[in-house]
């Protein structure tokens, strides 16, 4: 019952964060230089042509007007046409969304499978060479851009040795375990930083704990180390992990717009990128719509695993 | 125990890499001659109706599925299409002579009506191109495979804007039914037809089997996959994930033509890197000053550090190996003397301009090159480097700088391209005033219909033109495609938008 008041409440919240961030976007994007209709009629403008298209679009109407009929068609599902190709938006979105949760899930998955054990271990030795190393290692990997990583793995992997699939592969829907492939070094690229933020935090977070007095009662009442780390202390450590978890999430869906250029994939970064080149409002407020409402759902979900972690939040 | 959890994650991350590695096996797929070819476009096309779209980069997808009534050779001189000839009685009427048996990809019979449907509804509200036909006055079909386009005033740039989008015939049939939709349903008359779009990623064509050229080599399927970036176009390529990869940027070639495992196809194109100049505006009114600009320019110098070496210098609006290529008295040497005696007569030695650049690294890097050649004859100038929408939108709409440096990507007819950005009405002029001299020009060329009637006209117009200097020529860069060895025929045009007929895999 607690966990069911928990979430209506976080929903609640959630919605007026949502239109918010519509509505900001909305205004943003129309500060953007440049007119569609001159993107629309490219090499073959006159300026009869850019008047009849500015018309058709409904970009005459008072911004706002504008603005209240594009919500009042998201409320109701609909999220309108693309300026560019009159095709439904929801269309092109969903057509885009699985790739970018599949890149971001598995990078998410890097991030974790090296981040964790790697902050535990570092932990346990602090001040250790390895542990040295391995803060060395993590602030180098937030420092290192994505993009340039990716650049590095496809020269190294795919073109000297030949091992993964190169950029600009086959579809998930043409060729899913060929698509999968290729999706490999996107994700290390896309999730090094992430493993690197992890590390950092679950590190800390583990030396503050094993130096709690619950630890030394454990010790002194000869319980194994393996299991005072990874029962006890760890956690003990989740409510950091879970917290820089949700960040990465929000972070992860970021950076796939430049890690996707990098690796010709077609997710909704290049969709993004593509229809602000074109000024395809449309579609623009759509992509930002769905990943607002993938952020605030992984915040909703951080929200409730905090209360399981730990019963004492009410 | 502790060992095995230690290692716990990196095992994890090998086992996936294993798992997912055994899952490929064995792609590739060489030896296959029923494969796609695999082609890395730049860009996706914009609009599959081609009367929708609006970029040059578009005719490279909308080729192999839209035959042209006319066609063009390697050099952009007229060549049947699905016209098989034709005939210009007088400088207002022009007979195309159709191909007999002609079937759209839908089975609609391709004749003289299906012909006059087009062209109407070019002209009609909502196209792109009406502007490229206002000469056109009526189409009066003939008999099934004769049809006449008679003429408002003489236009000899009609016959080569039929083998550009204009002259991409679609099945009547499907426009009725579809409506607006032609765009995401098209159905012409190409040796390719439509099997699926992805928006921005891919477009799937297949081999039309009742193309009416019997003779002509083409693959089974044609795969477009978008690649914005042009390194990962290249290292796609490379890795063997395109057959093809177009527009591959001159920083990238070095590095392709010394991969193993693939070509670097090198052509001339009329694609011309330039600045466009506001000739009323107030820093650049004066034709003087606009010379000086021009003659500050040592383009040689632009070409190296700018293209990589890989192209050719622009003395005028047209390359030198066309047909109409300005006359040898065109152009304008270097002479940062000459310019500094110029700016000194008109009164500018303290000349200080902004100028707008496409905000890509190519063409920021020119600007540069630009700067520092200009601040050698005293004149300063700012850049300020926009998206391309927003450039073009800044100079040719809203006129805040009186110089962008941009591109001109060509027409297949060189009238057009001289009538788009000299003439009052051509969009591409930004002053909207008209060249000195260009009107009576362009008349000139206009009572010919041969190149060789054609080409005293055309000089003329270079002419006018070039005494104005109303834009700075900059340099034909190279166009640069990326060709896996195990594909052969591979062609490129001077248009620089290649067809995929003729290729076959090794």
């Amino acid at each position: 019952m607690k966990a069911l008041r928990v979430v209506a409440t976080s929903v609640a919240s959630a919605v007026p964060t949502l239109i918010l961030a519509t509505f900001i976007v909305f205004f943003l994007q129309r500060l953007i230089p440049g007119d569609p209709a001159v993107a629309l009629a490219g090499d073959y403008a006159t300026p009869e042509r850019l008047a009849e298209i500015r018309a058709d679009l409904g970009l005459n109407e008072p911004l706002l007007q504008q603005y209240l009929s594009w919500l009042g068609g998201a409320l109701t599902g609909d999220l309108g046409q693309s300026f560019r190709t009159g095709q439904p938006v929801a269309d092109l979105v969903f057509e885009r969304l699985p790739l970018t949760l599949i890149l971001t899930g598995l990078a998410l998955l890097v991030a974790v499978a090296i981040g964790l054990p790697a902050g535990v271990l570092a932990a346990q030795r602090a001040e250790s060479r390895f542990d040295k190393f391995l803060t060395t290692a993590a602030t180098l990997g937030i420092a290192i851009p994505n993009f340039w990583l990716g650049m590095m793995l496809i020269v190294v992997f795919a073109l000297q040795l030949g091992w993964l699939p190169g950029p600009g592969g086959p579809s998930l829907a043409d060729d899913p375990a060929e698509a999968m492939r290729g999706l490999v070094m996107p994700a290390v690229a896309l999730g090094a930083v992430g493993a690197a933020e992890i590390a950092r935090q679950v590190r800390s977070a583990m030396i503050e704990n094993l130096s709690a007095d619950y630890v030394r009662t454990h010790r002194a009442k000869g319980l194994p180390s393996r299991s005072i780390i990874w029962k006890h202390a760890l956690k003990n450590s989740s409510l950091p992990f879970a917290t820089i978890l949700g960040i990465q999430v929000s972070r992860l869906i970021g950076s796939a717009v430049v890690v996707e250029a990098v690796f010709g994939l077609s997710g909704l970064g290049s969709l993004v990128v593509e229809a602000t080149n074109q000024r395809d409002y449309t579609v623009i407020q759509a992509v930002v719509f769905v990943a607002a409402a993938l952020v605030l759902l992984t915040n909703l979900i951080v929200d409730i695993s905090y209360r399981i972690l730990d019963p004492r939040i009410a | 125990m502790k060992k095995s959890l230690r290692f716990g994650g990196a095992a994890l991350i090998a086992l996936l890499l294993t798992f997912l590695a055994a899952c490929g096996g064995g792609s590739g797929g060489s030896g296959d001659g029923d494969r796609a070819l695999r082609v890395a476009a730049a860009a996706d096309v914009s609009s599959l109706d081609p009367i929708k779209g609006n970029a040059g980069t578009d005719h490279v997808m909308l080729y192999p599925i839209y035959d042209t009534l006319i066609s063009y050779n390697e050099g952009l001189e007229p060549q049947p299409g699905l016209a098989e000839s034709w005939e210009q009685s007088s400088p207002t009427e022009l007979t195309l002579k159709l191909r007999e048996g002609v079937k759209f990809h839908d089975g609609t019979a391709l004749d003289a009506e299906a012909v006059k449907f087009n062209l109407e509804r070019e002209m009609a509200e909502g196209s792109n191109i009406a502007a490229e036909l206002v000469a056109l006055d009526s189409v009066v079909v003939v008999d099934p495979t004769t049809v006449t386009l008679k003429l408002k005033h003489p236009d000899s740039s009609l016959l080569m804007a039929l083998a550009d989008r204009a002259g991409m015939m679609v099945s009547p049939t499907a426009a009725q039914k579809a409506g607006a939709d032609l765009g995401t349903q098209p159905v012409g008359a190409g040796p390719w037809k439509f099997v699926a779009w992805k928006r921005g990623s891919q477009l799937k064509l297949e081999r039309f089997e009742d193309y009416w050229d019997k003779d002509v080599e083409r693959v089974a399927a044609i795969d477009f996959n978008i690649v914005p970036d042009p390194k990962t176009r290249a290292t796609s390529l490379r890795s063997g994930q395109q057959d093809i990869s177009l527009e591959i940027a001159p920083a990238d070639a070095k590095g392709l033509e010394s991969a193993s495992g693939v070509t670097l196809s090198e052509h001339d194109r009329m694609w011309l890197n330039q600045v466009y100049l506001d000739r009323t505006s107030k820093e650049l009114g004066d034709p003087r000053v606009r010379r000086a600009l021009s003659v500050a320019i040592d383009r040689e110098a632009v070409l190296k550090s700018g293209y990589f070496d890989r192209g050719a210098v622009a003395r005028g609006a047209l390359p030198d190996d066309y047909w109409a290529a300005p006359p040898e008295s065109v152009e304008y040497p270097y002479d940062p003397d000459e310019a500094r005696q110029l700016l000194r007569e008109a009164g500018a030695e303290k000349l200080s301009f902004e100028m707008i650049a496409n905000a890509d690294s190519a063409t920021v890097r020119v600007a540069e090159i630009l700067k520092q050649q200009w601040a050698e004859v005293g004149v300063t100038v700012e850049i300020l480097p926009r998206e391309v929408v927003q450039a073009t939108n800044d100079y040719f709409n809203d006129r805040k700088a009186p110089a962008l440096l941009s591109a001109w990507t060509g027409r297949p007819d060189p009238e057009a391209t001289y009538r788009l950005m000299f003439t009052a009405k051509g969009y591409f002029n930004t002053s909207h005033e008209a060249v000195p001299g260009i009107d009576e020009a362009i008349a000139l060329t206009d009572q010919g219909t041969t190149q060789d009637e054609r080409l005293p006209g055309l000089n003329a117009i270079a002419d006018a033109v070039y005494k104005d200097t109303p834009f700075l020529p900059l340099a034909f860069a190279s166009n640069l495609v990326g060709v896996r060895d195990d594909v052969k025929g591979f062609q490129d045009t001077l248009l620089g938008k290649p067809k995929f007929t003729g290729i076959t895999f090794d």
